[in-house]
């Protein structure tokens, strides 16, 4: 019977039958904070909670998925006979929620709240996508992660757990089982870099989560020769909003009445919002927070520049660290490059820099951004390192 | 009186600049030697770095013999 998840790490392969036998189980106990060890416990508990609408959440931190309701001991009384009962089930959970936080990339985490239909709303149920199988390379406790698991568990695909794996293991499970699809960070496929090697089965590959790179999606053409590309706008907030084949975003005609750009930023009306108390609205509009440059009027047409929170203010200018990544990324030599603030008593901040480089030394590349950039632009500080510091959510850090 | 010595060359090459004089205590940091702010940035985090102190953190600092005694504390 077809895989359901596949989680090396865990060294474990549950297939939908086994599924099926977990959730015909009488009676489980569950306890307040559930500690799932691997992918599959929380896909089980999460496919529970739907079922028996349990409103469930999960903590800020890394590990635990709390459960909200009180009650610790369930008769579990549905027994399903085959596993499309279980998604007729599912879909029906109209007063199910689950409480997620945001990455807090570049602040404290806040707590939202979706309900079935917020989180699926962009989902595609298909027959043509019932042989997908995909590579979840999110942290599936956040929104993207749970996009990659609701797209693939409702078409009844398997799901490869690829996240925190090292490349060796991502290229060897794509060959294994056939991996057709994968959503992830820019910052998630870099580290497949270099690759000589070239995988036909992957049909599909999604960039969100950080800022769209052409350069990025050329060299992934390579090792990806028949996959389409599709660039993702969601968010924790909002769910999965705008998609593109490319950096530019157009707001389709249905959703212009909710979308509005302030001085650059983006700001989305609470419509597109899931519940939550911990962001402030200004007469029903969420500022997101995302600074955009406006391609056209009409249609809407944008793509996506910095995080506000991105910027750093060095001695009063303020600095974008995607744009200087960008320029040191010219640099033959360089694979990767982060820049970010580090804050100092005279100039409000020192723009720093972490470089994976085949030895370029730091004079080169502050003379090569000098070239391009304007003098506060140059990173002051430059550590040579193995590997990018990254977030809980497979981000490049910003702190 | 060496070390910090060449840290501050160290900071000059590193962004492809000179300094004409000769460094001693009296020099000062943005006359004689020529740092500008960004320079005397990138100098507290280096000196933060190798000796816990923050040389600009109770006034300014204006000569090499300042940042001495600062570090020296």
């Amino acid at each position: 019977m077809r895989l359901f998840v596949v989680d090396e790490v865990a060294q474990i392969q549950k297939s939908y039958d086994d599924l099926l036998n977990d959730l015909n189980v009488n009676r489980l106990e569950i306890s307040h904070e559930i500690q799932p060890s691997n992918t599959y416990e929380i896909f089980l508990n999460l496919i529970i909670s739907l079922l028996y609408e349990k409103e469930i959440g999960f903590a800020s931190t890394k590990d635990s998925f709390k459960e909200i309701t009180k009650t610790s001991v369930i008769d579990y009384t549905f027994k399903f006979t085959d596993i499309d009962s279980v998604f007729e089930k599912v879909k029906q959970a109209h007063q199910w929620h689950l409480s997620l936080h945001t990455s807090g990339t570049t602040g404290i985490p806040k707590k939202v709240s979706h309900s079935f239909h917020s989180l699926t709303k962009n989902i595609k149920i298909s027959a043509q996508r019932s042989e997908d199988v995909w590579a979840l390379a999110f942290n599936p406790r956040h929104m993207a992660g749970l996009q990659v698991f609701f797209q693939a568990f409702l078409n009844k695909n398997t799901i490869v757990n690829c996240f925190g794996l090292p490349k060796e293991s991502i290229f060897k499970s794509i060959d294994k089982y056939n991996i057709s699809h994968i959503s992830a960070t820019p910052t998630f496929y870099k580290l497949l870099l270099p690759c000589s090697e070239r995988f036909e089965s992957v049909l599909q590959i999604t960039f969100g989560g950080e800022k769209y790179s052409e350069t990025l999606k050329k060299q992934l053409e390579k090792i990806f020769p028949v996959a389409k590309f599709n660039n993702i706008y969601a968010s924790t907030e909002a769910g999965s909003l705008f998609s593109s084949s490319g950096k530019n975003f157009s707001v389709s005609e249905n959703m212009v009445p909710f979308v509005k750009i302030i001085n650059n930023e983006l700001w989305l009306h609470k419509q597109l919002l899931a519940n939550t108390n911990e962001f402030s609205l200004h007469d029903d509009w969420y500022p997101t927070g995302d600074i955009v440059s406006i391609i056209s009027k009409n249609p809407l047409t944008f793509n996506f520049s910095s995080r506000k929170n991105e910027m750093i203010n060095v001695g009063g200018n303020k600095v974008n660290p995607n744009e200087v990544e960008e320029v040191i990324l010219q640099m033959p030599g360089i694979i990767e490059a982060r820049v970010f603030g580090k804050s100092n008593s005279l100039i409000g901040n020192v723009l720093c820099a972490e470089i994976v480089s085949n030895g370029i030394s730091e004079r080169d590349i502050k003379s090569f951004v000098k070239l391009q950039l304007p003098e506060y632009m140059v990173p002051r500080i430059i550590k040579f390192v193995s590997n990018i510091q990254q977030t809980d959510t497979g981000k490049k850090s910003r702190q | 009186m060496d070390k910090i010595v060449s840290i501050i060359n160290d900071i000059l090459k590193n962004n492809d600049k000179s300094c004409s004089c000769i460094i001693n205590e009296n020099s000062s940091l943005r006359k004689d030697i020529g740092f500008d702010s960004l320079d005397l940035a990138e100098l507290t985090v280096i000196l933060e770095d190798q000796y816990n102190v923050d040389i600009f953190e109770d006034g300014f600092v204006e000569t090499v013999g300042d940042v001495i005694k600062k570090i020296s504390k």
